[in-house]
């Protein structure tokens, strides 16, 4: 019993404090930071079909800037409807 | 307060006992407290996996266990830890860190499956039988593992004692 009584007198030298002012606000600003890289990491596929279907309609756009308006507010009204579907799909990060 | 906010007094709770176990396993405070803080990410992000009525400072170790088995894969870790104990054991002076530096050298001469069992179950005060469900162990080896670790030790410490 002295031996153990001894070891857990050496452990208690090493024993972290029981309340750490400092170890909780670094966990949750790394929490933070891990759950922004998270949404970061998850836009960019989003961010690259973006450019995608923008150069593919640049064309059709360019073409019904040069013609007939109405077209053109069609396209743009469908544009932000499938952008606004496109981000409702996003769900945020805990 | 959101979720997170929330998830701030687990951690006060708990910080010390998963602080001191990864203390115990790798021998360093800085690692272990880095060590200690992807813990509690970890946690955070597999809540869901916590069953309840489970023991939450055990579901704790596991997570710790685990961390500290895939960092140790990576390469040069122990070498540099060894390195850096060697030069700790250079500079330190004082009575109380020298008898914590021949304690950590004495845990680090144990096997990885002896130091997590001593840590366990000597230190933290853990049931043999929850120790082997955490280290994975039949209950039989988590108790040899025990008796020779603590043997071990103390043999180390008298040995560092009379040196």
């Amino acid at each position: 019993m002295m031996d153990d009584d001894r070891l857990a007198a050496l452990w208690a030298l090493d024993e972290p404090p029981a309340r750490d002012p400092a170890f909780v606000p670094a966990v949750l600003d790394r929490l933070e930071r891990r759950g922004f890289r998270t949404k970061v990491v998850r836009l960019v596929p989003l961010f690259v079909a973006t450019i995608v279907v923008c150069c593919m309609i640049a064309p059709s756009i360019d073409a019904l800037l040069q013609s007939d308006g109405a077209a053109l507010v069609i396209a743009a009204a469908g544009l932000a409807l499938a952008v606004r579907y496109a981000s409702g799909k996003l769900t945020p990060i805990r | 307060m959101t979720s997170r906010e929330a998830f701030a007094p687990l951690v006060a709770a708990h910080q010390q006992a998963v602080r001191a176990f990864l203390r115990r396993l790798c021998g360093e405070v800085a690692e272990a407290d880095d060590l200690a803080q992807e813990v509690f990410i970890a946690a955070w992000t597999s809540l869901d996996s916590f069953r309840r009525g489970e023991n939450i400072r055990l579901w704790l170790y596991g997570i710790a266990y685990r961390k500290y088995l895939a960092s140790r894969r990576a390469a040069g870790r122990r070498r540099q830890r060894e390195a850096r104990i060697a030069e700790i054991t250079e500079t330190v002076q004082n009575p109380d860190a020298d008898a914590r530096l021949d304690l950590q050298k004495a845990m680090m001469a144990l096997s990885e499956a002896q130091r997590a069992a001593v840590a366990l179950c000597l230190a933290a005060g853990v049931s043999h039988g929850d120790a082997a469900a955490l280290l994975g162990l039949p209950l039989g080896t988590v108790k040899a593992h025990v008796a020779r670790g603590r043997a071990t030790l103390l043999a180390m410490l008298e040995r560092d004692h009379d040196g």
